[in-house]
């Protein structure tokens, strides 16, 4: 009896957890099927309500174009302002405040551009070239403290060096030398140093949008503090934000825009979640369209398949960098053999399993093009792993040495998805290196910033996004004595050959490219300077009626200006 | 008792200024610049940057300066929020952290005591073994796993309460039911204790003696005496519910001071990480305050008397 009884219990709740588990499996597929029919029997119609409710991980830290160097920050600047140029939803740069694409002298060292007479600001006066010259050289002037404005402009805008050296001394006088003038109210020159084949991407970026003068100096210190100490002259308005510690915000379609006609998007609103499993929740629970990158595999294994789920491959690669200030680290084959050892593709698909892909270069994929190639293509790719190899160099280079065991510290960030990649890493270096120890020093970015500035690390886990689109970006990390190389490593070939790239090559694009190509073999092939890991890649979830949403290789990294909100049958 | 408290208070604002000495140059061991692009700028830029924030200074003449500013009630601007007055942001960012606090420090009082008193007088039956299951699960269970499952289940599922944000009242019931499960832990398991640790002595075989009833000899007796330990703990856990909690803002996307914090550190926001600490300092040394004068209040016994005990 009690057996029976038992058996029938055990029977019952198995069926209902089979019926359940079908109930659960079944419904999600059903709905998809039927949405994936209405999709295709029926045409996109506009939603009455055209309201993006948007979640971002971040507040904004400052609305100053000349001060801000975030990436939140960028993409809500280029939601309400706009520069000489913009860039479009095939990635191309298109004339914005700018009336036509820029006219340049026969050393591509002057630049004239024509800008539109009916672009306005939000107070009605129009945009003129004076107001480029203002944020140009209020970026700059020391007194604004803006990080950016000397970091883009020194070396490359004309006579920035000379300000930037002044320092605190630099009178208005000397900042009027910046290499920016207006002709007339609606041309503008620019003078650089040297031909700059980037600097149209320069000029679609917040750091080079315009500023009214008389707006910005009436607000004193309140200017782009809050909502109310901002002037607009972009698509969207800010309507409501308190100021950087807000974790709200919201946008309203800007209706004096030159381009208004051709903005759907009524409104946005932001809130911020720091949270990637109760950012997935909000939107489960439909309080929001958009979602942050959610790196996690955990959450984005969910969503596999999804319509979703949105994944594209951002520009930031990572690496692990070697001091040559350890001997052991000036060998070429112990870099090779630490080179080759990696399984970079068990790295990715296993480890971070986020649609990251594995790289054996340092210009990213889907970033620089010349005439519409992209960098990759045909660009060769160096040290894919091979672990026999990699034994061999090993063996020699501890010869060589004459060490039978070496011992490194791997420094790399306290996140969780950083301390698994270096586990991961540790773990294939040790097995396939006889006698080599790896100690792991997780920290956090600040401390990893110093650690690597003071070169205290013989391993370290680092990335880069770029600043601009193009591949100097990358290659001028690496020069000797370059700020950014931070690892004593110096090549005379690499240094001739991007050198030239910034230089002499600077007007003819294809032998540029072709410098460069060879610049990255030697970085990457001769001299196994650096070990390329991965490309990155961006996950976000977004609701399947939000049509038009536009992300970007680099800042802005998402644009609202072509979003359409259409009817679903949900 | 004025004299008492005028001591006290003396004593408080030399805690503050040894605190806040002792915060500031641990502070300035961290590696590190407050920059962000501090890996992208060259030397003199950088140098250009520090000068206009005075930390090319030498640090005891930093050290002086805050001080000066502090005692004029200036703690500076923040470098992660573009110059945003310290004081102006912990404003802002405490309110959120204290309605939480607050909130789940009554809740949780509420129900552990309930729940310690119920199991001390039912001692070793199930409702004293349900009361300690509750506790141990309230205590053991992550509040990031529990805040989670709240999440999911009363937001995501059921759609009982908002999942996520600080718009109203509404939003606060969930953050703040998770908050709580670690007051009522705590509260329930000493309550137990004390109470029974009470219900043992002389006085209250006294009581019975005298013919006092049952919910006399419960809350008159037993109850009052129990409750000086639990205000002994129930003050710091105070401050701490109300200085936040970075997992619990992060999970339900509350504007609150304890994530702000946390990555004020982080990135070397010297003025807001000085700041926070100087408030949280000045909140534990008022609620500790707070709890020496309830002890008199409670029980007549501990008596406050010009500080000669």
């Amino acid at each position: 009896m009690k057996k029976s009884k038992l058996s029938l219990l055990l029977v019952l709740s198995l069926v209902l957890s089979m019926f359940l588990a079908a109930c659960s499996g079944g419904t999600k597929n059903e709905e998809k099927s039927k949405d994936e029919g209405k999709t295709k029997t029926t045409e996109e119609k506009l939603a009455a309500d055209q309201t993006l409710n948007v979640l971002e991980s971040a507040e904004i830290p400052t609305m100053d174009s000349a001060k801000n160097q975030d990436t939140m920050g960028g993409i809500m600047l280029n939601a309400v302002n706009e520069g000489l140029f913009r860039l479009d939803e095939n990635q191309k740069i298109v004339p914005a405040a700018a009336e036509s694409m820029p006219k340049y002298n026969e050393d591509k060292t002057v630049i004239t551009i024509k800008l539109r007479k009916d672009a306005k600001w939000s107070n009605g006066d129009p945009v003129t070239a004076h107001d480029f010259v203002f944020g140009w050289q209020r970026a700059l002037d020391p007194k604004t403290a803006s990080e950016y404005g000397p970091y883009f402009m020194e070396d490359r805008i004309k006579n920035a060096s000379e300000i930037i050296a002044k320092g605190e001394k630099a009178t208005p006088e000397d900042i009027k030398t910046l290499g920016i003038k207006a002709l007339d109210d609606y041309t503008l020159e620019i003078d650089l140093v040297r031909p700059l084949p980037y600097i149209e991407s320069y000029l679609a970026f917040y750091t080079f949008f315009p500023q009214n003068q008389k707006y910005v100096e009436a607000q004193g210190d309140k200017y782009a503090t809050d909502a109310a100490h901002i002037l607009f002259n972009g698509p969207f308005k800010m309507t409501k934000w308190d100021g950087p510690t807000a974790t709200e915000w919201a946008l309203e379609k800007n209706d004096t825009y030159w381009n208004a006609k051709n903005i759907t998007l009524k409104k946005v609103n932001f809130n911020v979640s720091k949270d990637p499993q109760a950012s997935a929740n909000a939107f489960e629970a439909g309080e929001v369209d958009v979602t942050p990158k959610l790196a996690q595999a955990a959450i984005l294994s969910q969503y596999q398949g999804s319509e979703e789920l949105l994944t594209y491959t951002e520009p930031s690669v990572f690496w692990l960098k070697m001091n040559q200030k350890n001997p052991a680290f000036q060998n070429l084959n112990i870099r090779k053999a630490i080179a080759l050892t990696v399984d970079k593709n068990a790295l990715v698909k296993d480890v971070l399993a986020n649609g990251s892909i594995a790289a054996d270069y340092i210009v990213p994929k889907e970033f620089a093009f010349n005439n519409g190639k992209d960098f990759r293509d045909g660009a060769a790719t160096y040290m894919k792993m091979n672990k026999e190899e990699a034994k061999k160099f090993w063996e020699k280079g501890l010869q060589e040495l004459g060490q039978k065991e070496l011992t490194f510290t791997y420094v790399g960030q306290d996140t969780e998805s950083s301390k698994k990649t270096d586990a991961f890493v540790k773990d294939q270096l040790e097995k396939t290196l006889p006698g080599l120890k790896i100690n792991i020093e997780s920290v956090p970015f600040k401390i990893r910033i110093d650690r690597e500035n003071k070169q205290d690390y013989d391993l370290l886990f680092a990335g880069w996004g770029p600043d601009y689109a193009d591949p100097m970006t990358y290659m001028d990390l690496f020069l000797t004595g370059g700020q950014n190389n931070r690892m004593s490593y110096s090549s005379a070939k690499y240094d001739e050959l991007v050198k030239a790239a910034q230089t002499t090559l600077g007007a003819k694009a294809d032998e540029r490219w072709k410098a460069l190509h060879d610049a990255e073999k030697v970085l990457l092939e001769d001299d196994a300077a650096i070990v390329p890991m991965y490309q990155r890649a961006a996950n976000i979830l977004v609701n399947p009626k939000v049509k038009g949403l536009v992300t970007h290789a680099m800042s802005p990294d998402m644009d609202f200006q072509h979003v359409k909100i259409v009817e679903t049958n949900k | 008792m004025a004299k008492y408290l005028l001591q006290r208070i003396v004593y408080m604002i030399l805690t503050l200024f040894i605190v806040a000495s002792v915060t500031f140059f641990l502070m300035k061991l961290i590696p590190g610049t407050p920059f962000n692009s501090a890996e992208k700028l060259t030397p003199q830029q950088l140098h250009i940057m520090q000068e206009k924030y005075g930390l090319n200074d030498p640090v005891p003449i930093q050290y002086v300066h805050y001080i000066a500013n502090l005692v004029k009630g200036d703690l500076g601007v923040s470098f992660q929020f573009d110059n945003t007055p310290v004081t102006k942001l912990l404003q802002i960012r405490i309110g959120p952290s204290a309605v939480l606090g607050i909130q789940a420090m009554i809740l949780g009082a509420l129900i552990g005591i309930v729940l310690g008193v119920v199991a001390a007088l039912k001692q070793n039956t199930w409702v004293d073994y349900g009361s300690t299951f509750i506790a141990v699960v309230g205590k053991s269970i992550p509040s990031f796993i529990f805040a989670g499952l709240l999440q999911y289940y009363l937001g995501v599922k059921l759609g009982w309460f908002p999942v996520m944000f600080w718009k109203g009242p509404e939003y606060t019931i969930m953050p703040t039911i998770a908050l709580a499960m670690f007051p009522i832990s705590i509260t329930a398991r000493f309550m137990r204790t004390e109470m029974v640790e009470v219900l043992g002595t002389e006085y209250i075989t006294l009581a019975k003696a005298k013919g006092a009833s049952y919910w006399q000899i419960s809350v008159k007796h037993a109850l009052r005496n129990a409750l000086i330990p639990v205000v002994t703990v129930l003050g710091p856990l105070a401050v701490g519910l109300m200085t936040g909690s970075l997992v619990i803002e992060n999970i339900f996307g509350i504007p609150g001071i304890g994530e702000q914090f946390v990555k004020a550190i982080m990135v070397n926001d010297y003025p807001v990480i000085m700041g926070t600490n100087i408030l949280f300092a000045a909140l534990f040394v008022v609620i500790i305050l707070v709890v020496d004068i309830l002890y008199g209040i409670i029980d007549p016994r501990i008596r406050i008397s010009g500080g000669k005990s």
